[in-house]
């Protein structure tokens, strides 16, 4: 991995945190790729060692020669110690740590402790989300060049769902508890310590404003410094203005001007299961990865609550990838799911315990034989052009989508078709 | 009725979807037309113990351990009093350490207890981890432990089961958490009351007893006959 990281003129970019690696890696790879730099990057979610090596493998040709000049590679916050050291970055993005499967990565704090600890490893510049605090403080971790981004203040007219206080961090500095004047959702917000005066770095890419825009993404201003820039961005949801403006952070820091930067990063395709739009049947489906709390919270406030009356399949699986451990469903918001039309269909390795989470929330729940069936009666539930909605666990989501693609190939006049794709409004 | 469910520093000890436990017993009095009052209680609150009806307390990190025992001991009194006055409490994880008698943590100075159970918490590693049943005064619990500490029970102190799978308190011995009077610890996530509706109700009918001593609760036909008939019985 090292001898063919090295080989990459224009060097490696690595991004980690609990929520938002994928998409944000997709986007800054469109803001790259758009000015002209070749990048090689791995695919959605393969954000361990192995991932990283196939993926540059497969770009480097039978001389041992990059395809690419440009890394940019996710890697999974607990794979980060051991990859940085072999890829040795020149920028590593930490966009932000949530509780997200405490049988492998037992709490937060342990988990801020080991990127530390690689942060320290490599003369890598860094990139921190300013609004999370864990993530701010490792600054002082980084050997390199520290710059952060965030929001200048809160999104307007959106209602935080399913935010509560459990992620968050006491003062680095003197351990009182933090005050927020404002709050985008779970720990990230405009915190400061009423007790030392410790006030949130100010961010040096940031988004000033955000009007929702027709088709559910948004109309953006972001500033770099004192300057001031516009955007769309077609991904709908808060957390996503994060990914936005990570991306577009790390894109400028590399040379892309903002501007352009937060344009092609708000109009790429999303990956699939983040997002992405599969047509099949009457109808078509979106895909949403939904592996903690923070992240279900956040898709269902800005896919699944807007589409009150679309048709609704959860998936939990207890893979290793997925978490063993289920218990985080009780800290995910799913009473927003009561009152909608017809049952919402679960499926997965732990049908019995999503079902038991839906009978206390009081929402209208059944349990599909397998996810096939429960694909097969989502789809059919479709009337002409309507959109239905999936909520899977990570190795859920793997399965949801082969399902999806070879319904959609049978659905066509040409079986080798591939299914079309696209974002999701 | 009306029952006031005291749901024990959810701040700072809400790992594991703890929260869960709570949303079960509001629901389960909501269903049978009885009222749930659910209040917080975090560090410095003035919220009594001795004025719930039961008490429900989560795991926590290392550091949340620290923040919560200095407000914890300060209850010392209350939670003797509570439990003289046969108030349930479930104490998950952290909270059962603490209502033991100490946890020496990996690193750092040791936290006392509150020594409601005799039981001695020190880390320990690897982490217990995994899917776990026990057999209960109750019948067969079943949850998740994800732990770093192994608890030691004193020679008189009675467990919560008797481990089926699983690992439980991890000092050797396959027993799971502990007994007194009408206090349970346990290591059990999951969390453990939605999928272990017979606690729930074991719970409930205890806090219902405070009110009316001959309180039985309607079924909701997830608790067998014969596991109903012995609710509030599990106590030492």
């Amino acid at each position: 991995m090292r001898r063919l990281a090295a080989r990459l003129p224009d060097g490696v970019v690595v991004v980690t945190g609990t929520n938002g690696k994928t998409t944000t890696c997709r986007m800054l790879r469109a803001a790259l790729s758009d000015a002209g730099t070749a990048v090689v990057a791995n695919e959605a979610g393969s954000n361990m060692a192995q991932g990283v090596v196939t993926a540059l493998v497969e770009r480097t040709d039978l001389r041992g020669r990059p395809r690419a000049s440009m890394g940019v590679f996710e890697v999974d916050e607990a794979a980060l110690d051991s990859v940085v050291r072999e890829l040795r970055p020149k920028l590593v993005v930490v966009l932000n740590l949530f509780r997200d499967q405490l049988d492998r990565y037992a709490e937060l704090d342990l988990l801020a402790q080991r990127i530390a600890s690689a942060l320290s490893a490599v003369d890598a510049d860094v990139l921190l989300d300013a609004d999370d605090p864990r993530v701010a403080a490792l600054a002082a971790n980084a050997r390199g060049t520290v710059s952060c981004y965030g929001f200048d203040g809160p999104v307007g007219g959106h209602e935080a769902i399913g935010t509560d206080a459990a992620d968050r961090s006491p003062c680095r500095r003197c351990g009182a508890r933090l005050e927020y004047r404002w709050l985008s959702y779970a720990q990230l917000g405009g915190y400061h310590c009423p007790a030392c005066g410790l006030e949130r770095p100010r961010p040096d890419v940031a988004l000033v404003s955000a009007e929702p825009a027709s088709g559910g993404g948004w109309q953006c201003r972001l500033r770099s410094g004192d300057d001031v820039v516009t955007a769309e961005s077609g991904y709908a949801g808060v957390y996503n203005l994060y990914n936005l403006v990570a991306a577009s952070a790390a894109a400028h820091r590399l040379g892309v001007p903002l501007g352009a930067a937060a344009q092609s990063a708000g109009s790429c395709a999303p990956a699939a299961g983040r997002g992405a739009v599969t047509t099949v049947g009457a109808g078509e489906v979106v895909l949403l990865l939904g592996k903690n709390p923070t992240g279900v919270a956040q898709v269902l406030q800005a896919h699944i609550r807007p589409a009150p009356a679309a048709p609704l399949l959860v998936v939990l699986n207890d893979a290793a990838a997925d978490g063993r451990d289920v218990s985080w469903i009780y800290d995910a918001p799913f009473e927003v799911l009561a009152g909608r039309p017809g049952p919402v269909l679960v499926a997965g390795t732990r049908t019995e315990d999503m079902l038991t989470r839906l009978r206390y929330a009081e929402v209208d729940a059944r349990g599909c034989r397998s996810l096939e069936d429960g694909l097969d009666e989502l789809v059919a539930r479709l009337g002409a052009g309507q959109r239905g909605f999936v909520l899977a666990t990570y190795t859920a989501a793997q399965s949801v989508q082969g399902h999806l693609d070879r319904l959609a190939a049978t659905a066509t006049s040409e079986p080798a078709r591939e299914p079309r794709t696209e974002r999701a409004a | 009725v009306k029952l006031r469910i005291v749901h024990l520093y959810p701040r700072d000890m809400n790992l594991y979807g703890d929260t869960g436990n709570v949303l079960v017993l509001r629901k389960r009095l909501e269903w049978r037309g009885h009222e749930a009052e659910v209040v917080r209680l975090d560090p410095g609150s003035d919220v009594d113990l001795r004025d719930a009806d039961v008490v429900l307390g989560g795991g926590g990190s290392d550091a949340a351990q620290h923040v919560v025992a200095d407000d914890l001991h300060a209850r010392r009194d209350q939670v003797r009093e509570a439990l003289a006055e046969r108030v349930p409490m479930l104490l998950v994880c952290g909270t059962f350490q603490l209502f033991g008698t100490g946890y020496q943590p990996a690193e750092g100075d040791a936290i006392d207890g509150i020594g409601v159970f005799d039981a001695t918490t020190t880390a320990s590693s690897p982490r217990i981890i995994g899917r776990i049943a026990i057999e209960t005064a109750l019948g067969r619990v079943t949850g998740f432990e994800n732990h770093g500490g192994a608890t030691r029970l004193g020679p008189d102190q009675a467990p919560f089961g008797r481990v089926v799978s699983g690992v439980g308190n991890g000092d050797g011995a396959p027993i799971e958490g502990a007994v007194t009077g009408t206090a349970i610890g346990t290591y059990l996530h999951g969390p453990v009351l939605p999928t272990n509706p017979a606690l729930a109700d074991h719970l409930l009918t205890l806090a219902m007893r405070r009110h009316d001593p001959q309180a039985r609760l309607e079924p909701l036909g997830d608790v067998p006959p014969e596991t109903a008939a012995q609710l509030g019985a599990l106590t030492h």
